[in-house]
């Protein structure tokens, strides 16, 4: 009998210790834990999220880098907002009206752009002043004042552009190297200027694309595949040169009013459409009338803010606008000039039946095609450009594969492919002495990555500290080097220049330069502390103990930005010592986790102990 | 109940069927994840204003409950709607068309060929059953049989189209070639068809070659075997007049069977030999989630299989006198 109590009473000790052991060490606050989602069917996004994970470890933040699919990631970015942080491509256009759809509060919805759902009526009224600024350099100013607020709040942070190289085989020249790749629809200069070595007219030249285009129709065929084709048939009225600036094309010259408010476009005269009939402003007029009468959905920025189109004589054009729009030129680069003789009685979403060969009065006519295999368009010979384009034919042919697609490159069935290089074929091809050496054909990507975070519940992701610290802790060079084998740029602006042209260069920019000591100093001082020693920061304690530290944190961001500026001119001396100290704590840090371990393996004995003493008290 | 009776319930069955495949068919690709207004619009830059435009076009701002009663009304009137991703194009013209044809000679061809090469060898091997040869067949079929067709495929590509370089790349036909006659066109289009041919054949064989061995073997067993051995018939003429004649009722069968294959291509290898059939259409619809291309596609195939197994059974009650009877 009076063993037993002595044996209940051990058992109830061991018990206790058990339970009480590990929760002495845990303590009951919620980490820096994040899940970002990657898009899985892109290698740059899941190795970028892999390498990004890693860094982020240096800070003390888990930033569980997780595959998604992208049905599932679009789904929840246009419908259900749910996610916590995000790291995959945009897509530039050519001009920077992102930070509008990216970023404006109005495009909180369902389906809009804003998918962090970042909403700053500052930096609203910031844009709305800009897109109705005609002059350039005030607006850029206020785009840069805007770029200032996102750097303070960081709803992502902008961290490369996988860039464009080719593969094109080595006796073609001509081919004009502008952001986005030496082949897109609004490079026209290499439309026009690609040529043969041996051929300076008339090559036939042989294009691979992954799958047909999408449509005949010029005014949907905005997707990659059917707007290169489209941009080849159909003219717009003005262009851009390699340096991102709006460059004369149908319209040789125009002039905005002051007010923004009148815009005149001087037609070439000698245009003619592929069927001998002479293109004059009764044609544009008939575009832009069209789009605005059948309620176009495609480019509704620009048609929604004209009034009026007016035609003088047979060569001028002049547009009233309802209110000044800034970027009314670049979006008229996107508008095909359709032929009024022809689309007079047909609908917005006419397939455009190839067989009556799509007519427009670009530097290329429609000549044949197989429906999902090939189209072969012919050198306009009427073309109003002198000497213009170079090449006899331009044939697009299906190849769905991408090493079929390489092999036919190598072999000469095709001379080169619709989209830049996956980055699985980047060593291939460079070392394939058929092809043309990867930096000639080097330019800015369009696609940019970043890591976006969900601006809506989570506090530590509305914590402009935090989204710093994770700014200053990635080495977006590493990154390029990693995920894209080095053929990318790093971006640290909204508005990079790198893409948007050296217009865009901005000397004042805040930027975040790789700094992980730094990133970890900004993380300390705001209380998120590794309180549980097991490597990741938990949030900082609740308010009543916040306000004790808050006389010695910086509070806000200039004092910080005083702070670093400081720090910096010691970081040179502190960077030796910050390598010992950081394996001190490396050490230290794992001695801790195994002071942990061992609590726990104490318990798990204990518990052990207790569960056979247990059995041995029952058995007796 | 009378033989006429019979054929209208069989009908009834099968129109309840195609409506039944009509409705998965519906739900199926609205509970797969994806959301079909991308598939709309294309392109990731487009911006919000013509994409909300285009998802009220096709009504995909609609209850899904009002969606399905227009489809079922639509499909009644024939009306198989217009591609997501292609738009303005009918569906139907994107089904019916080349793509269709192209589908059909190639796995046709493929087929046919397994099928002739599976019988003899089949045979052959049944034969000579335990001996090194049909060892050698039975491993190398499985092999084929096994071996991934992709895979095989773009060894093959690699092979003919890059070391050896004798059969183009990818296609159905030169690009931009005018042909000058009909012999030209097939001509080239049978260079074409080779390298996506083996490989499909090849894939086939091991399948065919195996169930012919197996049926020749079990027909050996069976007593009129022994009764044409007995009349001191010759080898060749047992093998080839009793043993193989029998054991070609069940694959012609198989055949039967297989038959849905012509119409739902092979969608890996149109893909790596870039063969622009209808496999390769559903893979790319898949992908763009194409609903109204992929419910055509399904439903087409739905009533051929529906209607290919109501005649057969039609025609077995009319031939077949056990079957007759019983109906009767």
């Amino acid at each position: 009998m009076k063993s037993k109590v002595i044996q209940a009473a051990f058992i109830v000790t061991l018990i206790s210790l058990a339970t009480v052991t590990p929760l002495a060490y845990a303590e009951d606050r919620e980490e820096l834990s994040f899940e970002m989602w990657t898009l899985d069917w892109d290698t740059i996004s899941v190795d970028a999220g892999d390498v990004i994970e890693q860094m982020l470890r240096q800070i003390g933040i888990r930033m569980k880098a997780i595959p998604m699919s992208d049905e599932v990631l679009y789904d929840n970015l246009d419908l259900e907002h749910t996610y916590e942080v995000y790291q995959m491509s945009h897509g530039y256009a050519p001009y920077p009206g992102h930070l509008y759809d990216r970023f404006h509060s109005d495009q909180i919805m369902d389906y809009g752009g804003n998918n962090p759902g970042w909403s700053n009526t500052e930096f609203d009224a910031l844009i709305d002043q800009a897109n109705a600024e005609t002059d350039f350099d005030t607006r850029k100013e206020l785009l840069w004042e805007a770029q200032e607020l996102l750097a303070e709040d960081l709803p992502y942070i902008p961290l490369f552009t996988s860039d464009d190289v080719h593969a094109i085989r080595k006796e073609w020249t001509g081919y004009t190297c502008m952001p986005g790749g030496i082949f897109n629809w609004y490079n026209k200069l290499t439309t026009i200027n690609l040529q043969h070595e041996d051929m300076e007219y008339g090559a036939d030249f042989v294009m691979a694309y992954p799958s047909y285009i999408r449509y005949y129709n010029p005014i949907m065929g905005t997707d990659g595949r059917s707007a290169l084709v489209v941009s080849m048939v159909y003219d717009d009225l003005v262009s851009y040169d390699a340096d991102m600036n709006i460059a004369p094309w149908l319209a040789e010259s125009w002039t905005v009013s002051a007010d923004g408010l009148t815009v005149t476009f001087n037609l070439v005269e000698n245009a003619k459409w592929h069927d001998d009939e002479s293109l004059t402003s009764e044609d544009v007029k008939f575009t832009i009338d069209y789009y605005i009468d059948n309620e176009v959905p495609y480019d509704t920025a620009l048609m929604d803010r004209i009034d009026s189109v007016e035609t003088d004589g047979d060569y001028t054009v002049i547009v009233n606008m309802k209110e000044p729009y800034a970027w009314v030129l670049d979006d008229f680069e996107d508008v095909p000039i359709l032929p009024e003789h022809i689309w007079n009685d047909k609908e917005w979403d006419w397939p455009v039946h190839p067989d009556m060969m799509p007519i427009g009065s670009g530097p290329f006519k429609w000549d044949s095609y197989v429906d999902g295999e090939w189209i072969k368009l012919v050198a306009n010979e009427d073309f109003w450009m002198e000497g213009k384009p170079h090449l006899g034919t331009y044939t697009v042919r299906v190849i769905s594969e991408s090493s079929a697609r390489y092999l036919a490159i190598s072999t000469g069935e095709a001379d080169s492919e619709r989209y830049e290089l996956d980055t699985g074929f980047i060593e291939t091809t460079s070392a394939d002495p058929n092809l043309a050496p990867l930096e000639d054909t080097w330019c800015v990507g369009m696609w940019d990555y970043v890591i976006s975070f969900n601006q809506r519940n989570d506090p530590a992701l509305q914590d402009p500290v935090v989204k710093k610290a994770i700014a200053y802790a990635i080495d977006r060079q590493e990154l390029v080097d990693i995920a894209r084998l080095g053929y990318g740029t790093a971006t640290e602006t909204f508005i990079p220049p790198e893409f948007f042209g050296p217009a865009y260069e901005n000397p004042d920019a805040t930027t975040y330069e790789y700094n992980v000591f730094l990133a970890n100093q900004m993380l300390d001082a705001a209380g998120y502390l590794d309180v549980d020693a097991d490597g990741i920061r938990e949030m900082p304690a609740p308010a009543e103990e916040e306000e004790e530290e808050e006389a010695v944190a910086p509070e806000t961001i200039e004092e910080l930005q005083e702070a670093v500026e400081g720090l910096s001119t010691l970081l040179s001396e502190t960077r030796g010592q910050m390598t010992t100290l950081e394996s001190e704590v490396e050490t230290l840090n794992g001695r801790l986790n195994s002071s942990l371990n061992i609590a726990y393996g104490i318990a798990a004995v204990a518990l052990i102990v207790a569960l056979v003493a247990a059995y041995y008290a029952m058995k007796s | 109940m009378g033989f006429k009776e019979y054929v209208g319930k069989r009908t009834l069955h099968g129109v309840v069927t195609i409506f039944l495949a009509v409705t998965l068919n519906f739900i199926l690709f609205r509970i797969m994840p994806g959301d079909p207004t991308r598939a709309v619009s294309g392109d990731p830059r487009v911006d919000t204003a013509t994409r909300l435009a285009l998802i009220a076009k096709f009504g995909l701002d609609r209850p899904l409950f009002e969606q399905y009663f227009l489809y079922l009304y639509n499909l009644l009137r024939g009306e198989l709607g217009i591609s997501f991703v292609q738009i303005g194009r009918p569906v139907i013209d994107i089904i019916l068309g080349r793509k269709m044809v192209n589908t059909i000679i190639l796995m046709g061809s493929s087929m046919f060929i397994a099928f002739i090469l599976g019988i003899v060898v089949g045979v052959f091997a049944a034969w000579r059953r335990g001996t090194r040869i049909d060892i050698s067949f039975i491993v190398l079929s499985l092999a084929t049989y096994s071996m991934p067709v992709f895979w095989f495929g773009m060894l093959l590509l690699l092979f003919f189209s890059y070391y050896i370089n004798i059969f183009p790349i990818a296609g159905t036909i030169t690009p931009g070639l005018v042909h000058p006659n009909f012999l030209a066109y097939a001509k080239d289009y049978l260079h074409h068809l080779m390298a996506p041919m083996i490989t499909l054949g090849v894939s086939f064989f091991g399948g065919y070659f195996l169930f012919m061995r197996d049926t020749i073997l079990d027909v050996f067993t069976e007593d009129y075997m022994l009764t044409a051995r007995a009349k001191g018939l010759s080898d060749r003429k047992i093998l080839f007049k009793h043993a193989m004649r029998n054991a070609l009722l069940p694959m012609v069968s198989l055949m039967g069977v297989h038959v849905t294959f012509l119409i739902s291509g092979a969608t890996m290898t149109e893909t790596v030999f870039s063969w622009d059939g209808l496999g390769r259409l559903i893979y790319d619809s898949v992908r763009n989630n194409d609903y109204p291309v992929l419910q055509g596609i399904f439903l087409f195939m739905a009533v051929l299989v529906v209607v290919a197994s109501i005649l057969a059974d039609v025609v077995n009650a009319f031939l077949d006198p056990r079957i007759k009877e019983a109906v009767d």
